[in-house]
This record gives structure tokens, sequence and C-alpha cells, in this order.
């Protein structure tokens, strides 16, 4: 199954928690966001597998799903 | 003993070949730190008032800081402050690669070179010997072929800063580099390296510094390490470096896009830092010191050549803004920009606004030599890029800048220069994002975003309303950002790994044996911005208010395209913004400090001599 993991504000900005969503696998990443209640504009990175991915990505199963805010910026 | 610090600083006078060094003042290092704030102390105190930026009477001033060359993470960073010929105001450039680190070790906190050299040299430093050497046969070189010249002819351990033909022509946005790719870019520091006949500076340091509790030292710094590889950020942030912002910033309409009038560009896809990462990047590359090397240096094959980069802002202004989509393309620009000693933000922004002049009619073919200038035209971006570096044609118009150009074009194109004191705008297409515009109005140098970069904050407080805590951010981050350019360390660890502010108190304490708590170390960046924003008063003849305002087309004319299709900001909401952020600094309605702020941070006495 795969598994999705915040980091920074995201995690404290989430309504829901990622491992109370359900499987996440056969979704898009845009769709996982919506369902945690992040605006997704504040998604700046989706790494899958340590590969940066668009949202329009489906979660594959064994997917490690990591999104990631920026701050501080450039 | 001065914990932390080189111990000196070294003056060059290039006229009369004066070389002179004296000890670091205690009293400088506790209110000023290092780096930046060592840079503007000296260029207030010691720059005849008025003097022309390009003249002999200008310093160019390389400051480390006090964690510079040392075991915290990132301590890669080197100041360089002269007053600018771009914007007649301050400038102040940070550059990584490991040259700060050398400086330190050579035992120096500054290095300030006034004068000009009656002919090309370069400065040869190694520990105390200083010598002013002939540079003859590498003047009209490019950047990278001088640094490899005189690697090979003094040794690997030399650290090297050069200019290229951009600075020796005095194009106003030249550039120093070193370590082969990394830029103090802004401002034109390179410019006025130039003009002093300067074309290297080669520097090896042998010595240690001085560190009041060893032990502690090790332990604090170590902590921070431990910090940063434990980052769930550094798998990001390492394989894809600043590139990997640019699909984000597309997706959210910020990628400058046609000389700002979008900020989303079709095809952007194939500037992400993945497909970078696949079709160039052979190694990461980081600076001295540092955890999470975000440089990336590249092969580009279909031009035969090697770069560092392209960073993310690189793409943003040399690929996004004039609309190319080959990341090819933008590399061997940004190669071209680096070898010709260029700033690539600064050239790539006044390429696209002369494009935009070109396909409105404002330029033609006559103009232009022939070349088409039309947006995503690659040849037309590297012949541009050369013109400007040998001021050929309608090089010698660009090479002043975009302010300049619109004022020589003229016919309304003074609304899309994009460009704030006379410095162009860096990577962030700002009409829906207000805190971010204001961090380009306000920002010490220019339309820089190094000193406060804000977009997420504007994403969660709303892009289209302008409130007070907007202001309060960007001052916060101005005080916090620029702060790390005064202590001479990187501030990506915290800005990208989230590294911990606080581990930085004990171990700034156990390097230099002074208690300092984070709120006193704001105090000396707040210190510091009102010392430059004095300078800008002092220099610049009826400086104020309009000087902080953007170009028109951020409240003029709407967005044309992506998910920030038809925003624009009112024009009295941009005033509104200026005023909060005026009144929350303790500035007059001109953006003038007032008396009790300046007294509050210990600057009175410089007030006098505005
Ligand atoms: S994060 Fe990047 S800029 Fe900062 S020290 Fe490391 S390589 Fe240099």
């Amino acid at each position: 199954m795969a598994t999705v993991e915040l980091l920074g504000i995201l995690r404290e900005q989430a309504k829901v928690r990622p491992e109370d969503l359900g499987p996440a696998d056969g979704k898009a990443v845009a769709d996982v966001i919506q369902a945690l209640g992040l605006p997704a504009d504040l998604v700046a990175f989706v790494m899958v597998n340590g590969r940066q991915q668009p949202k329009t990505y489906i979660i594959q199963p064994e997917d490690h799903v990591i999104l990631i805010p920026l701050i501080g910026g450039g | 003993m001065l914990y932390g610090y080189g111990g000196n600083i070294l003056r060059i006078d290039l006229t009369t070949g004066s070389i002179t060094t004296e000890p670091t003042d205690p009293k400088l290092a506790e209110k000023f730190l290092g780096g930046r704030g060592f840079g503007i102390y000296f260029l207030f105190t010691e720059m005849p008032r008025g003097a022309d930026p390009l003249g002999p009477d200008n310093l160019l001033i390389f400051s480390p800081g006090p964690l510079s060359g040392t075991l915290v993470p990132g301590a890669g960073k080197l100041d360089i402050t002269c007053k600018s010929p771009l914007t007649g105001g301050y400038a102040g450039s940070n550059v990584g690669g490991i040259l700060t680190a050398e400086i330190k070790y050579a035992g120096y906190d500054s290095i300030i070179l006034k004068g000009k050299a009656p002919k090309p040299v370069y400065i040869f430093i190694d520990n105390d010997k200083v010598e002013i050497r002939d540079a003859s046969d590498l003047w009209g070189k490019g950047s990278l072929e001088t640094e490899k010249i005189l690697k090979d002819r003094l040794g690997e351990e030399f650290q090297i800063a050069t200019i290229g033909p951009g600075g020796e022509n005095g194009v106003k946005y030249a550039c120093i580099t070193t370590d082969y790719g990394r830029q103090a870019g802004r401002g034109g520091v390179g410019t006025v390296m130039g003009s002093k006949n300067v074309k290297a500076v080669a520097v090896r340091g042998n010595k240690s510094i001085p560190v009041a509790d060893v032990q502690a030292f090790r332990r604090a710094a170590r902590a921070m390490y431990k910090a940063c590889k434990d980052s769930p950020g550094l798998q990001v942030w390492q394989r894809y470096g600043t590139a990997g912002v640019t699909v984000w910033s597309n997706e959210i309409g910020a990628f400058p896009t046609r000389n700002f009038s979008s900020g989303q560009l079709e095809g952007y896809e194939n500037l992400s830092g993945e497909v970078m990462r696949e079709k160039i990047v052979i190694t990461d590359k980081g600076c001295f010191g540092c955890p999470s090397p975000c440089g990336k240096w590249s092969h580009v094959k279909k031009y035969g050549v090697r770069v560092e980069g392209p960073e993310y802002e690189s793409t943003a202004l040399l690929g996004g803004d004039c609309a190319l989509t080959d990341i090819e393309d933008v590399a061997y620009a940004n190669y071209l920009a680096d070898d010709l000693g260029l700033d690539s933000i600064s050239a790539g922004n006044v390429i696209a606004f002369a494009m935009e002049c070109y396909e409105r009619g404002i330029l033609t073919d006559k103009d232009t030599d022939g070349i088409k200038l039309t947006f995503g035209n690659a040849e037309a971006v590297f012949a541009m890029l050369k013109k400007i570096a040998y001021r050929e044609g309608i090089g010698a118009v660009l090479a002043e800048g975009v302010k300049h150009a619109s004022q020589v074009f003229n016919k309304g194109s003074e609304t899309f220069a994009i460009q704030a004191k006379g410095m162009e705008f860096s990577g962030y297409e700002s009409h829906n994002a207000p805190s971010m515009l204001l961090s380009y109005m306000t920002c010490d140098v220019g339309a820089h975003h190094n000193r406060s970069w804000a977009i997420t904050y504007d994403i969660q407080t709303g892009r289209d309303t302008v409130t007070p805590d907007k202001a309060e951010r960007v001052i916060y981050l101005q005080h916090v950002r620029p702060l790390f350019d005064a202590l001479g360390a990187c501030r990506l660890q915290w800005v990208e790994l989230s590294l911990d502010l606080n581990l930085y108190v004990p171990t700034i304490a156990a390097l230099t044996g002074l208690e300092r708590s984070w709120d006193d170390l704001l105090k000396v960046s707040e210190r510091i911005w009102n010392l430059t924003r004095l300078f800008w008063f002092r220099e610049v003849p009826g400086f104020g208010r309009a000087w902080d305002m953007p170009p028109a087309r951020f409240y003029k004319e709407p967005v044309v395209s992506g998910p920030t299709k038809g925003k624009v900001m009112a024009l009295e909401d941009v005033e509104r913004l200026l005023d909060m952020y005026y009144e929350k600094r303790g500035w007059d309605a001109n953006g003038r400090p007032s008396p009790q702020k300046l007294e509050e941070l210990g600057l009175t006495e410089f007030a006098a001599a505005v």
C-alpha cells in the first residue's frame, strides 16, 4: 500500500491525517492533497520514491509520497 | 583575542600600490557582526559622499563573516559590497564557493580595494604576502578561463574571483565569479572591479580561526550537521537544488514569462528540475562545508560546454522570461552569461524587455542589426548576451540596465521595464503576490528576492489582500535572511532543510565567546538594514518613496495568461502596502528612518553624515 508523508507546515495545516485517509493507491496526488484539506498551492514539491512528480501523478501501490512546502523561499 | 574572526582588515590602494593591515575592531564586530555588516560600515564611513561608482573613490569590499570557514553547515558565504553603478545606491552581493573560507584562513575579515590600477592587475594574497600583480595577459578572457589559468599558475588551493568581458567593458550588471560558477551577481560588483582594472583576486590561507570554546563549538556545530542530514527536505534539495522550484512556480503563476506579462510558460515542463537532472546534470556541487549541495554541474551536449546550473533564477529569467523551453538552450545561455561575466538575472530580464520592445515595434531589425528578437528565439538570446558584454550596437544601451534602456527607447516602455531602484526583478512574477511585490519594492539593493521571499505567505494569507501583517512578515524576513549574509553562512539550511534557528545561538556563543540571543542578532540585522537605507539617502539625490515603487505593469496591466490571469494590483493598494511598511519600520512617509529609530539602533552619528 502507498504511504503519504507531510512535511513542515503541511502537517499543521492538514485537516485530516494521511493515515486516516484510506488507501491512496490509484488516486492522483492532487486529489489526495484536496482530501487532506490542504490548499494545493501550498504544496511546493511532490516527491515520489525520491523523484519529483507533478500533482497529476497517479499513485501506485508501494509508492512513498512526500508532500513538501516551501516556506523560506529561494 | 577576537574569537571567530580572521582578525585583520586588509586595505589595498590600487592607485598608489599601498597595502596595509590593521586589527579588526572588536566593537565593530559587536555592532555589525561581519560580512555585509562590515561591508556597509566601511562603505558608509570611508567612501567619500557622492563618489562616482566607476571612479577610483568607490570601494570594493570582500567580507567573510564570523561563521565563514568554520564547522557550521554552509559556512561558505562571502559578501561583496560597493556603491552600485547600476542603481547609484547600495550594492551588497553574496556568493558561495570556497573563497570566503580562504580569505578567513589568510586572516582577513574584510579586504577593501580602493583607487584604480594604472593597468590590468590581479590581487595575489598568500596569507600575509599580498601583491598587486600584472594581469595584462588575462584581460579580455572569459571569467571561467581566467580562473582556470590562475589555478594552473598558482595552484589548486588558491581560491579565485574573476570578472569577464562584461566587467571589463563596464556593463552595469557585471558579476564576480568564483569556483567556476558561483556568482556575486547583483548590482554590478563586477563592473566596479573592472573599473579598478582588477581582473581577479586569488587567495590562499593556512591559518586557523580562534575558537572560544572548541569542545562546545564542535558539539554545537555537529548538532547542526546532524539536523541537516536528518532533514526530510534533503532529498529534494540535493537532487534538484533551486531548479526544483520551477514546476511549482509555474503552477502558482509565479514563473516570470514573457517579460513578466504572465506567470506561467507553456512548455515549462521541459525546464523542470527532473528534466534538467536527466538531461544535463553530471554531479552535485556544494560550497565550502555544505551538507546539502544544491549546485548542479551540467554537461550541455548540444553546445559542448559545461556549466554550473542553471539555477532556478537563471532558468526563470533567461528561460521563462525570454520564453525559451529547452533546458539545453537555457543552460547554454547561462554558460555564456557566466563566461562573459554578466548577472544572468539582470541579463535575462533586460533581453526579455528588448524582446517585448521588438514585438511591439518599438525596436526594429535596424536597431537589432537584423536579429529577430522574438520571444522564444534562443539564438537571439545568445547573440544579445554577446552584444551586451562587448557593448556592440544595441548592446551598448542594454548594458546600462532596463531602466536606462526604457528611457532611451521611450514610447511607453517604462511601464514594462521590470525594475525597482534601477535593478531588474529576479525570478518571481508578483502581480498577485502583495508580500512578494513589497519584498521587491523595498529590498535594499533593488528588486532582488534574497532579502525577503514571501510567496508562501501570500498563499497562506490570501493573494488578493493587503494587510499590515504582510508588511510585518516582509520586515521580519528582511532581518532574518540577510543576517546570514552578516554571519557569512548560507541561509538555505534553514530555508530548505528547516534547520532550527535556535541551533545557531549556542554555536555562535561557543565560537565567539559572546552570548547573544537571537533577538539581539536580529537587532544587528535591523541596524545594518537602516544603515543601507541611510546610504541610499546620502548617495542618491532626491531619494525617497518613488524609488520604492514598482513599474506600472504591476498595477496597470493584468496578467495575460495562466492561473493568475486578469490579476493586477490597484495603485492605491500598492501605496497602502508601502505606508504600512514604513510605519512598521519606524520610517517617515518618504521612507526615511526616523531620528528615534536611528537612536534606538545606535545610528544617530551616521545620520549626521546624510
Ligand atoms: S545549500 Fe547551496 S548555496 Fe548553500 S552552501 Fe550549500 S551548495 Fe552553497
